[in-house]
C-alpha cells in the first residue's frame, strides 16, 4: 500500500471533507454574492439619471477596490479556518486518525483554501459584474483614449467592453501583468493564513490578523529606517523606472517572488501539520 | 501486536506522565486499562493511536510507528474517544463518507449493532443525545473491522440498560486477530468483560495481570475480622471485603473497585505476588 500518497484515498478525502467544509464554504460564498450584489445594487449607474454615456466610466470605479479588498477578505477567511478545528480536541482526532497520508490532507486543504475560493471568487464576481452590465449598460458605448503601441489611441467601449475584467482604468493596459501579480498574493494570502490555521489553537483568524499587522510593522519600519540610512542626503541620478509598461519583467520577478514566499508559508504549514498533537 | 519500550512522556517539564513504561499487548485479548483521574490512561492510548509524540522510547503497533500516522495503520486503529464529534448529516451519509477508508467495513454488521442499540438509521447526528452519538462511534469504530480497537471511557453517557449492551457486544466482538483496550475509571463496568487488568499509578504501570492470574494469586472474600494474611480490606456492612493471597487455589470472584483501590494503596505487600 502507498503510505504517501493514493489516487483513490485522495478522492474519498475530497468527498468526505467537502460534507463538513462544503457548507461553511457555500455559506460563506453565498454572503459574498450578497455583498457583491449589494454594491453594485448600490453604486452601478441608474443610466435614467446619467443620460451621458461618459459618466459611466467613473461611476463604475467602485469595483476595483471592492474587487481587492473583498477577495483577500473572503479567501483568508476561508483559508483561517479551513484547520481551525485542529484546536478542538474531538474534531482533531477525527481528522488526524481518517486513514489517509498527511500529504493527501494537505493537498485537500490546499485545493479547498487556494485553488477553490480564487477560482469561485473571480467567477461569481464576473457573472455578477456580467449581469449589471448586461441590464443596464449594453445600450451604452463610450469612447476613450488609451495608451497602445507607445501612444495614445481612441478606443470604443461597447457592450463587452463594459466588464470588470474586459474593461477597467485600474487594469486596461497593464491587465495581464496585474492578474499576475493578483494571483500570486492571493496564493500568498491563503497560504498565510492557513499555517495561522495550523499554527493557532484558538482565534486563528485573529491572531494570525495580529501576527501579520505586527510582521508587516517591524518591516515597514525596518525599510524605512533602512532607506533613511542608505539613502539621506543623497539624490537619484537615474531615470529608470522600475516598471516599464507590458512587455517588463518586473511584475513577474514580483510574482515569482511573491508565489517563492508563498510555496514557504505551504512548506512550513505541512510541516506544522505533521506535527500536530492532540 | 503492540510493544512500547521505555516509553517517556511528560506534556511539560514539570509534568512528567511515563518514565520508562514498557509493555506488550497481544491480539485476543480486552485490556482494561484502569487508573486515577490524570494517571495518564487516556495519554497512553493517544500515544498508542499516534495523536501525541514520546519525548523518547518507542511504540510499534502492528509493526508500524504509530507517530507517523500511516493510512496502512490508520485503518486498522478504531478509536473512540471521549470526546468526540460527528457532523450534522445523516447516519448514511456518514457511512458514505468515512467507511471507504476502511477496506474491511461491514455495513451489515452496522446495521446490526445499530439495531442492537436501537438507533434509527435515518436519523441526523446532530439530533441525537449523546448517548446515541456514543453509540452510533461505537457501532462504526467496530464495523471497520480494526485489528486494533481503542476505547476512551466508552461507557461514559450510557444509560445502564446500554452498558449491558455493550459489555455483550464487546464480547462478541473479540477475535483472535483483534486487540482490544478499554480505558475506564468505572471498572464496575468492565466487569466480566476484560481479560487483563493494567493499572497506570505514579508514572508506571502499577500492575499487568490476566483476570485469571489475579484469581489464581488473590483471593477475593467477605470477612469479619481482619487478619495477618489481608492484603487489603475495606469495611462494609456485613464486616470486611478484604484480599488476601490465594494460598489455597480457592475460587472467588474478581472485584475490579477493591483490586484498583488494594493496587494503589498497597503497592509493595502486591508486588512480590505478582513479580
Amino acid at each position: 500500500m502507498n503510505n504517501t500518497f493514493n489516487t483513490r484515498r485522495f478522492s474519498l478525502l475530497l468527498k468526505r471533507q467537502w460534507l463538513e467544509f462544503g457548507k461553511i464554504y457555500l455559506m460563506s460564498l453565498g454572503i459574498i454574492i450578497a455583498i457583491i450584489v449589494g454594491f453594485y445594487l448600490f453604486n452601478f449607474p441608474d443610466l435614467s439619471e446619467y443620460k451621458k454615456t461618459e459618466m459611466v466610466p467613473y461611476r463604475i470605479n467602485f469595483r476595483e477596490p471592492l474587487f481587492t479588498l473583498l477577495g483577500p477578505l473572503f479567501i483568508s477567511i476561508i483559508a483561517g479556518t479551513y484547520f481551525a478545528h485542529l484546536g478542538n480536541k474531538a474534531k482533531a482526532t477525527s481528522d488526524l486518525l481518517t486513514p489517509a497520508s498527511k500529504l493527501e490532507k494537505y493537498v485537500t486543504a490546499i485545493i479547498y483554501t487556494s485553488i477553490v475560493p480564487i477560482l469561485s471568487y473571480v467567477f461569481i464576481f464576473s457573472v455578477v459584474d456580467f449581469c449589471f452590465v448586461q441590464a443596464y449598460l449594453s445600450d451604452y458605448s463610450y469612447v476613450e483614449k488609451v495608451y497602445e503601441g507607445g501612444q495614445y489611441v481612441n478606443r470604443t467601449i461597447e457592450k463587452g467592453g463594459w466588464l470588470f475584467f474586459n474593461h477597467s482604468h485600474l487594469l486596461h493596459s497593464y491587465f495581464n501583468e496585474v492578474a499576475l501579480i493578483c494571483s500570486s498574493f492571493s496564493i500568498l494570502v491563503t497560504s498565510v493564513f492557513l499555517v495561522g490555521s495550523i499554527y493557532f489553537n484558538r482565534f486563528q483568524y485573529i491572531k494570525t490578523l495580529v501576527t501579520i499587522s505586527a510582521f508587516v510593522s517591524v518591516a515597514m519600519l525596518i525599510y524605512v529606517q533602512a532607506g533613511k540610512f542608505f539613502f539621506d542626503n543623497k539624490v537619484r541620478i537615474s531615470s529608470d523606472n522600475s516598471f516599464n509598461g507590458p512587455g517588463d519583467n518586473g511584475p513577474l520577478l514580483i510574482a515569482t517572488g511573491i508565489t517563492i514566499v508563498a510555496l514557504f508559508f505551504y512548506i512550513v504549514g505541512y510541516i506544522r501539520y505533521k506535527e500536530k498533537e492532540v | 501486536m503492540i510493544k512500547i519500550d521505555n516509553l517517556n512522556f511528560s506534556y511539560s517539564k514539570h509534568r512528567i506522565l511515563f518514565k520508562n513504561i514498557s509493555m506488550q499487548l497481544s491480539n485476543g485479548h480486552i485490556y482494561g486499562l484502569l487508573g486515577k483521574n490524570g494517571a495518564g490512561k487516556s495519554t497512553l492510548l493517544k500515544n498508542l493511536a499516534g495523536l501525541v509524540y514520546a519525548q523518547s522510547g518507542k511504540i510499534d503497533v502492528l509493526g508500524f510507528d504509530p507517530a507517523k500516522r500511516q493510512p496502512a495503520l490508520l485503518q486498522q486503529i478504531c478509536f473512540i474517544p471521549e470526546e468526540f464529534h460527528l457532523p450534522a448529516i445523516k447516519i448514511d451519509s456518514y457511512i458514505k463518507a468515512n467507511a471507504p477508508f476502511y477496506p474491511n467495513f461491514d455495513h451489515q454488521y452496522f446495521a446490526d449493532l445499530l439495531k442492537e442499540f436501537d438507533i434509527p438509521a435515518g436519523q441526523k447526528l446532530i439530533d441525537m443525545s449523546y448517548g446515541q452519538k456514543k453509540k452510533v462511534i461505537i457501532s462504526f469504530g467496530l464495523a471497520t473491522n480494526a485489528k486494533l480497537v481503542i476505547m476512551d471511557e466508552p461507557t461514559n453517557g450510557l444509560d445502564i440498560p446500554s452498558k449491558a449492551q455493550f459489555r455483550k457486544i464487546m464480547a462478541s466482538a473479540l477475535t483472535e486477530e483483534k486487540c482490544i483496550i478499554i480505558s475506564t475509571h468505572q471498572v464496575r463496568d468492565l466487569d466480566n468483560l476484560i481479560d487483563t487488568v493494567i493499572m497506570l499509578d505514579e508514572n508506571k504501570i502499577a500492575l499487568k495481570a490476566s483476570v485469571d492470574e489475579v484469581a489464581n494469586k488473590l483471593c477475593f472474600k467477605r470477612m469479619k475480622e481482619i487478619d495477618e494474611t489481608v492484603i487489603y480490606a475495606e469495611a462494609s456492612l456485613a464486616g470486611y471485603n478484604a484480599i488476601t493471597p490465594n494460598y489455597h487455589q480457592e475460587d472467588s470472584k474478581l472485584d475490579m473497585e477493591l483490586l484498583f483501590n488494594a493496587v494503589l494503596a498497597e503497592k509493595d505487600k502486591l508486588k512480590p505476588i505478582f513479580n
